[in-house]
């Protein structure tokens, strides 16, 4: 059974002449333990996608569920305490509290759960990215690997169901973005752990089991076990395409 | 959650600096005036001086007691001490009689006060040198002088030659409060029949008046009460209270706004953090939790902070008010136990406007989309809350409603300070909050020029502020604020002090000149007298005197005020040379057992009035004529000698041919005498009404231009540190300029255009709400 699941979901932004459909009749699942990689041109709507399928926008039409419960029935508190409980989060710009060091940062969801952070998970979620030394450093003080390190282990401390990445490698280095994909990859490989990770980079997505295509709100296409050429191959005849449709609609 | 407040505060001190500051300043600002307004309000306000060495003082109670309609006693105070009554000297046979009344020497002095020789034990006064008067025509001075010297003494309207056979001085601790002539007993007493306080033997034999209504026994520090200047202390002291009441008001206001814009904009500049919060897991709730937490934090240091500030603020308001004539010279705000609680109270106020700052921004933070933290512009959403756009056209029309009602039903009202306060209040506060939905169209009309050039500078800042309406109007709110009260509070004082000066020249309508005492004091009868005689010459001699009485009703409806409040009224001798607008009945019926009342006390005429004179004696009048008073004039109008039996004339206004006018010179030179120049002085009407200014009128305007100040510097602070606290979060958009190909002078230009932009914004909503003010008071008078 999918772990999460849309169900032909839209989502517009704007009224009227000004209106854009950045989601138009998407029906996608996710397969408990899967690793997932949503790709697409910019404005394709992968973002969008990501937003609602973690509970952050509500969908203009169609339905959400996680674990089976409908995400479009929950008021926002609960979707908060749901999102809280079963959902991690990690962004391209880290989205670090810059007042807080590594721990405290990381001991945040449980703080906000209402949990006093026990140090032993926050020290443990941060071993397991390779920061324990790091822990008193505030994020000015890190690296942007370290950063988003630090943003995973953040992710992972009150062991969520999902996992949501968006463009995790977007802002860092190649040998950086290795050591993040290695981290998350072995989560999927040790811990079951369900990624759903929005990327533009063929060889981040070829960490994937799975890569989904999007274009114009659209699925275009999926490929199983991908390897960074393929990717790269489709990607680019998928924006040859997208252009070609331009010019013909011109 | 605390912990982590403690921790973004520590580290986000940066943007909390606006807050801090405004508040701190604002808590400075009222603990200052709770501290004045804690110690004018206690009761005395002094150690004893004229009778420190008196064991009691029995005098006549200069209150008027009653019950209101709930049954609570209330004590409304007379103007003048009123005498002591014969049937109570009589009970106390061997007390010493204490009379005080004004006297003048021939050396010059205008301001002394004549006491019999008994009055000077309870000083106490010694003799430096020479002996006691014994004889009718000795006297004993206190201060300089020499014994043997022949002077000329005036007292009342008698001129009489007398001796000086002593020199006395105060003890050596007491503070000289006024300057005495002593008579003997016998010689006061026929100077000044009535008699002003009574000290008996002991305390005991005091205890036997504590029972008698209408008089009053005054032990310890209360005898303080009986100093000379007293009531009139008590007064200005109350005038003061009022005035601090209006401004602590003003500056709670102020910091009210300038705090709550501090915090909205450091919400605002934290937007994206707190969506990031909500990604993380927050709810709303906890999102408003945090930022409360930190306001309580904010809170609790800038008033704390305030609070040193007003300790160090308040003795010196106080010295400087008693400086300049607004409250007793020997005014002080004392460091005791007495400041615990104005400071207590500042304190709470504090922390009380930090966290209603925090509510309206709070209720914005909650409404933050987790979304937001995807975001990389920190570009707002949508323009002004729904709700902020409500609150202000609310307090916009409240004023306007105001001010309308004003013009309609009570235009008297509109020259009261307070009510101009609250108006403006309103009105300013209303375009304050209307602020981030009237700059763009208001920043567009204004650089429509500029952005007709090819220069970016113009569109940048449009823009800037088209996109960032809210945090642009945070930035101006404390301008237009402080400038916007200032103005609208300077021109009303402006409008009521023109519409009194008029009112004077309506009341002196049919007169051509006007006769003015010039010295102190007023006009002796007898040249009162020899000017009237005077042929061709018409004349009013006006006396300026106070009533208690209930207050008319505003409409119809309205119950009558339960305790009865003080009116000037002025006492005439005849009505000759007066201009009033009769409405009904005829000035000519005016005499010691009728009145002529103004329209708004919904009296007719043959109908009875109750009032209270100065000096406390009930009255009941007939009411002669109805009137029209003009806005701020007097509304009761009395018979001759409804002033007191003492009282002076204060002015003559004179109809006189121009061939009369030698002759009415030579009638008041006439007395000139031992004193050298004459007691009166003519003048012009347009003369006299020009130079015209009422003693606290006059006071409250410097008090008000000073708290303007005040608000003014505050304001000013206030709106440096929004505007730092907004730069320092645009480094980014700066640094992003600069790579971009904008030089660093461009930069730095674009900045200060902005900032120029808004702040003439700022200013034309600052004019246009004080206009709005400004045009309502002075269609009301």
């Amino acid at each position: 059974m999918d772990i999460v699941r849309l169900t032909a979901v839209s989502k517009t932004y704007g009224t009227g002449s000004g209106a854009v459909t950045a989601l138009d009749k998407i029906s996608l699942g996710f397969a408990e333990g899967s690793f997932t990689a949503v790709m697409g041109a910019s404005g394709s709507g992968k973002s969008t996608l990501l937003q609602c399928a973690a509970g952050l926008e509500r969908p203009t039409a169609g339905a959400v569920s996680l674990e089976g419960e409908d995400l479009s029935r929950l008021r926002e508190s609960a979707l908060t305490r749901l999102r809280r409980e079963k959902i991690g989060f990690i962004f391209q710009s880290y989205n670090l509290l810059p007042a807080l060091n590594a721990e405290q940062n990381v001991g945040m969801p449980l703080r906000l759960a209402g949990h006093r952070p026990d140090a032993r998970a926050v020290r443990a979620a941060l071993s397991a990215v390779g920061l324990a030394d790091r822990a008193r450093h505030r994020p000015a003080e890190l690296s942007g690997g370290q950063q988003q390190r630090v943003a995973i282990a953040r992710a992972l401390v009150a062991a969520p169901r999902v996992l949501f990445a968006d463009e995790p490698t977007g802002a860092l280095d190649s040998a950086s973005s290795r050591t993040v994909l290695a981290i998350l990859r072995g989560l999927v490989a040790d811990h079951r752990q369900t990624i759903i990770m929005v990327t533009h980079d063929p060889i981040a997505a070829a960490r994937a089991d799975r890569v989904v295509f999007l274009a114009d709100g659209r699925v275009s296409g999926t490929l199983e076990h991908p390897d960074a050429p393929t990717v790269a191959a489709h990607l680019t005849s998928l924006e040859s395409a997208g252009q070609a449709g331009e010019v013909t609609s011109c | 959650m605390l912990s982590v407040a403690v921790a973004g505060l520590r580290a986000r001190w940066g943007t909390l600096v606006g807050p801090l500051a405004a508040l701190a300043l604002g808590v400075a600002v009222i603990a200052t005036m709770a501290l004045v307004l804690g110690a004018a309000s206690a009761d005395p306000h002094r150690s004893p001086q004229r009778f420190a060495a008196a064991p009691a003082v029995v005098q006549a109670d200069p209150n008027l007691r009653l019950r209101d309609r709930y049954g609570t006693p209330t004590a409304v105070p007379f103007a003048e001490q009123p005498a002591l009554p014969a049937s109570v000297i009589a009970r106390f046979p061997g007390a010493a009689l204490d009379r005080s009344f004004p006297v003048r020497l021939s050396d010059g002095a205008s301001d002394r006060v004549g006491h019999g020789w008994a009055s000077a034990a309870f000083a106490p006064y010694s003799l430096v040198s020479g002996r006691a008067p014994v004889r009718p025509d000795e006297i004993v001075i206190a201060g300089e002088g020499q014994v043997g010297q022949q002077v000329t003494v005036r007292a009342g309207e008698r001129d009489g030659a007398y001796t000086v056979v002593g020199i006395a001085r105060p003890g050596p601790r007491a503070v000289e409060v006024e300057r005495a002539v002593f008579f003997s007993d016998a010689e006061a007493a026929r100077l000044s029949p009535s008699v002003d306080a009574l000290v008996p033997a002991d305390r005991a034999t005091a205890q036997r008046a504590a029972g008698i209504p209408g008089v009053r026994v005054l032990t310890g520090r209360d005898r303080a009460l009986a100093d000379p200047g007293a009531l009139r202390d008590r007064a200005d002291l109350m005038s003061l209270t009022s005035f601090l009441g209006v401004a602590a008001l003003l500056s709670a206001s102020v910091s009210l706004y300038v705090t709550a814009s501090a915090f909205g904009l450091s919400v605002a500049r934290r937007r994206r953090e707190l969506a990031l919060l909500r990604t993380l897991g927050a709810t709303p709730v906890q999102v408003v939790r945090a930022v409360g937490a930190e306001a309580v934090l904010v809170g609790v240091a800038g008033s704390v902070a305030g609070c040193v500030l007003g300790l160090i603020g308040g003795p010196l308001l106080a010295r400087w008010m008693a400086g300049h004539d607004m409250a007793p010279a020997w005014f002080t705000v004392p460091r005791d136990a007495g400041a615990v609680g104005p400071l207590a109270l500042a304190f709470a106020a504090g922390v009380l406007v930090a966290v209603l700052a925090v509510v309206a921004a709070s209720v914005r933070a909650a409404t933050v989309r987790p979304s937001e933290a995807m975001r990389e512009a920190d570009v707002e959403r949508g323009g002004s809350g729904l709700l902020r756009r409500l609150a202000g056209l609310a307090a916009f029309a409240c004023g306007v409603g105001f001010l309308l009602l004003t013009a309609v039903v009570a235009p008297d009202m509109a020259l009261d300070a307070k009510t101009d306060v609250e108006l403006a209040l309103l009105v300013v506060g209303g375009a304050a909050m209307l602020a981030p939905t009237l700059l763009p169209p208001l920043v567009r009309m204004l650089t429509w020029p500029f952005t007709r050039g090819a220069g970016p500078g113009g569109l940048l800042a449009r823009e800037r502020v088209a996109t960032g309406s809210r945090q642009a109007a945070g930035t101006i709110v404390p301008l237009v604020i402080t400038l916007g009260l200032a103005l609208a509070v300077l021109g009303a004082t402006g409008i009521a002090q023109s519409v009194q000066s008029r009112g004077l020249h309506d009341q002196a309508a049919p007169a051509d000149l006007v006769v003015l005492p010039s010295g102190g004091g007023g006009l002796p009868a007898a040249l009162v007298a020899r000017v009237r005689a005077v042929p061709g010459v018409a004349a009013t001699a006006v006396t300026n005197t106070s009533v208690l009485a209930r207050e008319p009703a505003l409409t119809p409806f309205h119950l009558e005020a339960p305790t009865p409040v003080p009116f000037s009224a002025i006492a005439v001798d005849s009505t000759a040379v007066l201009g009033l607008h009769v409405r009904q009945g005829s000035l000519d019926g005016l005499n010691d057992t009728t009145v002529v009342l103004d329209g708004s006390w919904h009296k007719r005429v043959g109908q009875r009035i109750q009032l209270w004179l100065a000096d406390g004696t009930p009255v009941s009048l007939q009411v002669a004529a109805v009137f029209d008073a003009a806005p701020g004039a007097p509304r009761i109008v009395l018979g001759p000698h409804r002033a007191g039996a003492t009282a002076q004339p204060d002015r003559i206004y004179l109809r006189a041919s121009s061939g009369a006018v030698p002759a009415v010179r030579g009638a008041m030179a006439a007395n000139g005498g031992a004193f050298g120049a004459p007691d009166a002085k003519v003048v012009t009407k347009s003369g006299w009404t020009a130079a015209v200014s009422d003693r606290q009128a006059e006071q409250t305007r410097i008090g008000l231009l000073v708290m303007i100040g005040i608000a003014g510097v505050y304001g000013a602070i206030g709106t440096i540190a929004t505007a730092a606290t907004a730069i320092s979060g645009r480094r980014r958009e700066l640094a992003l300029l600069r790579q971009i190909g904008t030089t660093r002078l461009q930069a730095l230009r674009f900045v200060c255009h902005e900032y120029a932009l808004l702040a003439v914004a700022g200013t034309l909503t600052a004019g246009g709400a004080a206009g709005v003010v400004l045009l309502g008071l002075s269609g009301a008078s």
